[in-house]
């Protein structure tokens, strides 16, 4: 026996040495490695889709496809499938799904704008200023506040505000508009933004993968 | 021996034993190396995803601002009033919204220093290109965009790379268009300042202003007839001019505009573009054009009669109806509720043509209000340019069969010596050569039916699987709402017994539907000639499937859109008419309908009763304020702006 023992280097004392190594070493980097590395493939994919659904809302939009109408709004939901935006076995959005994606025409008020709602441009409070004229929601409204910026008046059922509102409110004014755009009197600049929320592929509770946030403007 | 063999195995004994503790000491760490030698490895791997993560990041970004650069730039070219200043606005808005969407440093990439607007030189390790492209023959305008970012590595930089070239290459084709405008320049528009023609003119104009100079804008108006004032043309300009010179009177001849504008959409011959016609008007249509049946048999209709002597020649006409005497040649009855004269039933009168088979070509109108009381009709006018045939040619401009031109068919007053222009100067008359509205217009439009119904709505005029004006009587409903608010309009409803005594309808022996000749008489069952209400009737049906037949061109896929103004005049009002024509599949109740949500409240919608689900939607804008129409016009162009990237 006691040859044997010898024979096979098998001392009681080194017994589980390897596997506390590893252990030790798959504790502080190994796991955490792996972990940030699913974490950034994730998101890297994430980011990528979401950026892919704003754009795709965005030239739908500017295609003129109206994007309140719920059949369309489908259509959006589906290429944001797999990003919990849909209720369930569906592509309705769902409105405390993960996702939102907000659609944004912004118009550089005109003085026949002014003139269409009887003030001189002298007497219109927006003239010449950017204004949101469209505002339509997708999916969880709750997620992000649009960078745009908010109407102050509630838009009708297919996202339009009146002439009169967006001509006379200053409350409508876009106050994110970037600057690097310039418009030119009376036409229109489309916005789209979309937020998911990807905290499901956080491995660790101190991982802060949060929102992603697509903007398209066009 | 023995001892000699134990002191050996204890040897070999102890040399193995040292062996595996020396091995066993030097295997210690092993783990911790491997594992140490592995993270080199899985350090470097990850570093190259991080490195792919950037650069696909910035792939992604690059390709959508791209994207988004060249859609701005192809719909940046409608206000320019030249191709180079389309151009350059193309450019302009191109590199703004690309500069928009791709943040200069964007994930630590190398900033962009644009080029020089237009310029496809490279300018920096960062390069960004925009190309325009106009093809004059197809109308179609094509913005090309390509970008290349220099984007940063980190751990790749250890294996000797340095930053990586992304790229995005993205284009943008906007639709040529060709749009004819048609304009309703009818009496009840109005004239001169403040009146809704000077509102529509204005409104008009700043629309034509709103399109690219790559656009084919082409302009027709209509009163009892239509007339060309542009074809199609990049020619904005004096697009603009021809509206500004627009005064209103007359007549409203939807049916021979609408084929006038759809004629020349054919004629510009731009199938890949969108082909659009712009139809504004502020009431019902109220002219036919058709090869109409010549009166041969004597039967009982309205005056005047032509039956007076002629004071001028000494001619006689037809004998007057017995007992009638000069009192068919005179207005009766006073005015009726809407302020038209209305004309006795003159029984028995007798006939002026003398053979059936003839026609006489050309166009009739109502002349006084939508009544059915006898009020004044208008005809036979010279009607729209059409083929070979124009208006402006004398000799063309009515078609008078040789039986009904004798000489002084006249009433009391009138000196004409020819039919023809007896027809042109006291074109009331026109009722009693005439012998009945056709079931066809020269178009080929169905003027006794309409459209076929696709959809059974309550509460609209479906007869016999058409959606028809055929038994409608204008004028009888005045709706206020709110209730009290004195703002009413007539809107009219299906000729009932309940109104006999608004129309013809107080005749006893009549049929309850008096758009027609009653049972029994000479020309039963055919539309009347010879009360302005039966038509306006004719007229909606015709105009109703007009556009149904425009629309169902295939090679073309012209769409229709419509702009209602109501209220002028005393118009009535008819809720489904142009939503109908513009074939929306939800109609937008009016401000007349028990049904209308006044703002900020949705709008009322009901179904098209005869929305055709295979052919192009149009846009369908309806104001009751003129003041709005400028409004009405930039959401039309901002629609089709859109449809038109």
């Amino acid at each position: 026996m006691r040859h044997e023992e010898i024979m096979n280097g098998n001392h009681s004392s080194e017994r589980g040495n390897s596997i506390l190594e590893f252990a030790l070493v798959a504790s502080f980097f190994l796991v955490p490695m792996l972990a940030g590395s699913y974490s950034i493939g994730m998101s890297l994919v994430k980011s990528l889709e979401v950026g892919q659904v704003c754009r795709d809302a965005n030239i739908m939009v500017v295609r003129g496809v109206d994007l309140s109408q719920s059949d369309n709004q489908a259509i959006v939901v589906s290429t944001a499938s797999g990003l919990g935006m849909n209720i369930s076995g569906t592509n309705n959005p769902n409105p405390s799904g993960l996702g939102e994606v907000i659609l944004t025409t912004v118009h550089l008020v005109s003085s026949n704008d002014c003139a269409a709602v009887g003030l001189a441009t002298d007497a219109c409070p927006n003239f010449n200023t950017y204004v949101i004229t469209r505002r339509i929601y997708i999916g969880n409204n709750s997620m992000i506040t649009s960078a745009t910026g908010n109407p102050a008046d509630t838009p009708a059922s297919n996202g339009t505000l009146t002439l009169t509102q967006y001509v006379n409110d200053t409350g409508d004014q876009a106050t994110g508009f970037p600057a690097l755009v310039t418009l030119t009197s009376g036409t229109d600049a489309y916005i789209a933004e979309a937020a998911f929320n990807i905290s499901a592929i956080n491995v660790f509770s101190i991982q802060q993968m949060g929102t992603i946030y697509a903007r398209n403007i066009s | 021996m023995r001892g000699i063999f134990r002191k050996g195995f204890r040897a070999v004994t102890d040399r193995v034993m040292k062996t595996k503790r020396d091995g066993a000491r030097r295997r210690r760490g092993f783990a911790l190396m491997y594992s140490a030698i592995a993270l080199i490895v899985l350090t470097v791997f990850c570093g190259l995803a991080v490195d792919a993560t950037v650069l696909f990041l910035c792939r992604a970004k690059l390709s959508a601002a791209v994207d988004a650069s060249v859609l701005a730039g192809a719909r940046s070219v409608n206000l320019a009033d030249s191709v180079a200043t389309a151009q350059s606005q193309a450019f302009t808005a191109a590199e703004s919204f690309f500069s928009a969407n791709f943040p200069s440093g964007y994930m630590g990439s190398q900033p962009f220093t644009m080029p020089a607007i237009g310029s496809s030189s490279p300018n920096g390790n960062s390069n960004y290109t925009v190309t325009f492209n106009w093809n004059a023959t197809t109308g179609i305008i094509t913005v090309t965009a390509s970008a290349s970012v220099q984007a940063p590595v980190y751990f790749m930089r250890i294996l000797g790379f340095g930053n990586m070239t992304v790229g995005a290459y993205g284009s943008s084709q906007r639709r040529g268009l060709v749009m004819m405008l048609v304009l309703d320049i009818s009496a009840s528009m109005g004239n001169g300042a403040g009146s809704s023609c000077e509102a529509m003119v204005a409104a008009a104009q700043s629309f034509v202003n709103s399109f690219s100079p790559t656009d084919y804008i082409g302009l027709v108006t209509f009163s009892y007839t239509a007339f060309l004032k542009d074809a199609p043309t990049t020619n904005h300009a004096q697009v603009y001019a021809d509206i500004g010179a627009i005064t209103c009177g007359d007549n409203t001849n939807t049916i021979s505009a609408l084929e006038m504008a759809y004629k020349q959409i054919v004629a510009t011959a731009q199938p890949l573009a969108l082909n659009t016609i712009v139809l504004f008007t502020d009431g019902s249509p109220n002219g036919v054009t058709a090869n109409f049946p010549a009166r041969t048999i004597a039967d009982t209709r309205y005056g005047p009669a032509m039956n007076a002597p002629d004071t001028d020649t000494g001619n006689n006409g037809p004998a007057p109806p017995a007992g009638d005497g000069t009192n068919c040649n005179s207005d009766v009855g006073g005015q009726d509720v809407n302020g038209s004269w209305n004309h006795k039933p003159c029984a028995n009168m007798p006939a002026i043509c003398t053979v059936a088979t003839d026609t006489l070509f050309g166009t009739i109108t109502q002349t006084s209000n939508q009544n059915s009381t006898g009020g004044d009709t208008n005809g036979i006018y010279q009607p729209a340019n059409y083929g070979s045939f124009t208006a402006t040619d004398a000799d063309n401009a009515i078609s008078l069969p040789n039986s009904c031109n004798y000489v002084a068919p006249k009433g009391s007053g009138y000196n004409s010596v020819t039919v023809a222009t007896e027809l042109a100067n006291v074109s009331n008359v026109m009722r009693q050569y005439v012998a009945y509205i056709p079931n066809v217009d020269f178009y080929g439009n169905n003027l006794q039916h309409g459209v076929p119904v696709t959809t059974a709505v309550a509460g609209s005029e479906i007869l016999g699987g058409w959606d028809t004006r055929e038994n409608w009587l204008f004028q009888v409903v005045n709706t206020c709402n709110p209730a009290g608010s004195g703002n009413c309009k007539n809107t009219g409803a299906v000729w009932l017994p309940t109104y006999a005594a608004t129309g013809s309808g107080s005749s006893a022996g009549q049929d309850p539907y008096p758009n027609f000749f009653p049972t029994g008489t000479a020309y039963a069952g055919f539309l009347r000639p010879d009360q302005p209400n039966s038509i306006v009737a004719a007229s909606m049906n015709g105009a109703m499937s007009e556009a149904l037949r425009i629309r169902s061109d295939t090679t073309y896929n012209p769409v229709i859109n419509c702009i209602y103004l109501t209220g002028n005049g005393s118009d009535s009002v008819d809720h489904e008419f142009l939503p109908i024509i513009a074939n929306v599949s939800q109609i937008t109740a009016l401000p007349y309908d028990l049904s209308y949500a006044a703002p900020p409240n949705d709008p009322a919608l009901y179904n098209n009763p005869a929305y055709q689900a295979n052919q192009p939607s149009g846009k369908y804008l309806v104001t009751s304020d003129k003041t709005t129409l400028g409004a009405l016009f930039a959401q039309l162009a901002s629609e089709l702006l859109h449809l038109n990237q």
